[in-house]
């Protein structure tokens, strides 16, 4: 029979979980406390003023279940992250590729990719509406100045046209980050791979698919982790451009989650829409994670 | 002190002048204000309330959102205050209203905003529309609408972005076709009266009349709080139905403005009559509050002949306060409309901020859904309904 043996910790081992200690308390007060704590008051209603909540269990998981601006705030979500995860992935690689193969232009573009991205979200949401604006917004006047004046529109201001606005957005502030990303990830795959990929006479789509993407497996799965995380948690420019309009058809789970906690007086409302948010987050990273390490 | 007015510089500048004025009086209080933009206030308010942490003192609109703060206990009761013999004389009931709940005052009531549909002579001119010396009915202004469409002149200009502006217009419309106390009975729901009968879908109606009448201004569905009065000032629409406040901004921002205001119009045969819709801003005490003594103090310095003189200098905009201010203290427009308001004995309710908080987010979100075209005006009063009695069933009405 195998016996447990418990070693005691080294000195030097205790000296590193003893500088852990701060880290790990922070990040136990300020993340995982507050999931917790989130997770808890979606069980109740709760108008987040009152010492009183009344408990409801699942009360607030089923309400939702028959909402239907919860569905409509869900479809966006998902379909901002599924544009985002395609577009900054497709992006980021593509341009970083680019860059590399033409140096000189190259080293120009990955010194102000990052720029949009470095940019504050109100700075960018500020800058885009009044590209957007119906009168002295450049996108209209472009289009006027092309003969193209039928397609002038409030772009922020019709629910066909809206979503779509606000993803170019975010698009642009978010897609230098997987540029650089790639660019690093690109570096890293050693050369000499290049070099019998051309020997071999294999063409660039080639080498990309048998080569670069194999090798960037994981940068991929963080760029995906990212974007997910962060189109999940969207809600500045939204609030910004649209504030969730028109007619709340920008609507996304954290903007619906907010007027329900903070405007409507509903926080354990809000609470239930934040654990949908973690859970659909934690499965869509989980599944793709469990996808890719299944092909490995 | 926490106020709504950030980016409102002028509301901005005479409260930071006041808070000098509080501090030479009172050498023992200091009176710090924060400033927050109108859609950021609730949320902070209520997130520093939930905290156990709000400010000493803070803007109300009264209503169901006050009376949501007030039924948690938040909220000083300051009745003794507005009882004593100089706030009776110069606090009239009308503006005290919206921040009363059975009997007991919960805000000091100070800025009066009325609601009008403020004009651009310039444009009438242009279109050959006549100002007209009493209230349209719906049908004149429908046919007003049409002059100004064929003259190639958008009559409306909106705040796309932000529901609530849209809601001014269905404010008055369910009043002037149902009357006050239709709306009060549905929304208290005494036995009989629905969000689903005739008036409700009438006002949703009439409202979408306006829509497909193609009235206002296209660019204005991606417009937000301030860009209307960019909209407005640039002659982009001949009216713009909306309170007082924007007068003073207005007129300093877009000067060759040829700004009036008129009535909005009534309904002939409706149960409402030709009164104005308007509420008054006030301030409240929290009730967790450490200097509930101080901010007394301070509101009682607020609602002085003096300082309600530097108000209305300041502001451009008329103050709730029964007190004769100098002529010329107010723009001519601003004095107009605090003339008129001044005459009226109750105002149309701003149902967005009157009712609780979920049912007046529901107001504008289903009139935004009409708006846009995603929603019927039955449907609209119909989920109005179906919120309503969520609420009655959670204790949330009768308000």
């Amino acid at each position: 029979m195998q016996r447990l043996v418990f070693r005691r910790p080294t000195r030097t081992a205790r000296t590193i979980y003893l500088m852990l200690v701060p880290a790990v308390l922070l990040y136990f007060v300020f993340k995982i406390y507050p999931v917790l704590q989130g997770l808890y008051l979606s069980l109740f209603r709760w108008s987040g003023l009152s010492p009183q909540k009344e408990f409801l269990g699942i009360g607030n998981f089923v309400e939702l279940s028959s909402d239907p601006q919860f569905y409509l705030a869900l479809e966006n979500t998902l379909t901002i992250t599924g544009l985002c995860v395609v577009f900054q992935l497709l992006l980021g690689l593509g341009l970083a590729w680019i860059s590399l193969k033409h140096r000189l232009v190259g080293r120009v573009f990955r010194s102000t990719a990052l720029v949009p991205y470095l940019t504050s979200l109100v700075v960018v949401g500020t800058i885009w509406t009044w590209i957007y604006d119906p009168s002295i917004g450049v996108l209209n006047n472009l289009l006027g100045f092309m003969n193209l004046a039928s397609l002038k529109q409030a772009w922020l201001g019709n629910p066909a046209t809206a979503l779509f606005s606000i993803l170019v957005a975010m698009n642009w502030q978010g897609f230098g980050l997987y540029v650089i990303l790639f660019v690093v990830g690109l570096q890293a795959i050693p050369s000499y791979l290049y070099d019998s990929a051309k020997v071999d006479g294999l063409s660039d789509s080639r080498t990309i698919r048998h080569i670069v993407l194999p090798m960037l497996k994981e940068t991929i799965v963080v760029g995906f982790i990212l974007i997910v995380t962060a189109s999940f948690k969207t809600f500045e420019l939204i609030y910004i451009m649209t504030g969730g309009g028109p007619a709340y058809s920008t609507e996304v789970l954290a903007s619906y989650l907010y007027r329900s906690a903070f405007q409507m007086l509903k926080a354990g409302y809000g609470g239930a829409i934040g654990v949908v948010m973690l859970i659909m987050a934690l499965l869509i990273t989980f599944l793709y994670i469990r996808t890719i390490g299944a092909k490995e | 002190m926490w106020t709504s007015f950030a980016g409102e510089l002028q509301h901005e500048e005479e409260l930071s002048n006041f808070a000098k004025r509080v501090n030479a009086k009172y050498p023992n209080i200091t009176l710090k204000v924060t400033s927050y933009v109108g859609a950021d206030f609730s949320p902070k308010l209520t997130t520093a309330m939930g905290a156990g942490a709000p400010p000493d003192l803070f803007g109300s609109y009264g209503g169901g959102q006050l009376k949501g703060l007030v039924d948690e206990g938040q909220i000083d009761d300051i009745t003794d205050l507005l009882n004593e013999e100089w706030a009776k004389a110069i606090v009239p009931e009308y503006a005290k209203a919206s921040h009363t709940f059975q009997g007991r005052n919960y805000a000091l009531p100070y800025e009066l905003n009325t609601c009008w549909l403020m004009i651009n002579k310039t444009l009438f001119e242009k279109a050959g529309v006549e100002i007209p010396t009493k209230p349209w009915t719906w049908d004149e202004f429908m046919g007003v609408v049409g002059e100004f469409k064929s003259k190639g002149i958008y009559p409306l200009t909106v705040s796309g972005n932000t529901p609530r502006h849209m809601a001014y217009y269905l404010d008055y419309l369910i009043e002037r076709i149902g009357g006050q106390e239709k709306f009060l009975n549905t929304l208290n729901r005494e036995p009989g009266n629905s969000f689903t009968d005739a008036p409700f879908v009438d006002a949703f109606k009439k409202f979408k009349a306006l829509v497909d009448a193609k009235a206002f201004f296209p660019g204005s569905s991606a417009y937000g709080y301030v860009d209307v009065i960019k909209s407005f000032g640039t002659g982009e629409a001949a009216m713009l139905c909306i309170y007082t406040w924007i007068v003073s901004q207005t007129l300093k921002d877009f000067p060759d403005v040829q700004l009036d205001i008129l009535p909005f119009p009534i309904v002939p045969g409706g149960a409402g009559g030709p009164e104005i819709s308007g509420y008054t801003q006030g301030w409240a005490v929290a009730n967790k509050s450490k200097y509930k003594e101080e901010a007394r103090k301070i509101l009682t310095l607020y609602a002085s002949p003096e300082e309600t003189v530097e108000f209305e200098k300041a502001t451009g905009n008329p103050s709730a306060f029964l007190i004769d201010t100098p002529a010329g203290t107010l723009n001519p427009i601003s004095e107009k409309a605090k003339t008129l308001a001044r005459a009226a004995t109750k105002f149309v309710y701003r149902k967005e901020t009157f009712m609780p908080p979920e049912l007046g987010g529901k107001y504008t979100e289903v009139l935004s859904k009409v708006f846009y075209g995603k929603m019927t005006p039955e449907d609209a009063c119909a989920e109005l309904e179906t919120k309503a009695e969520q609420l009655k069933n959670l204790g949330q009405l009768p308000m």
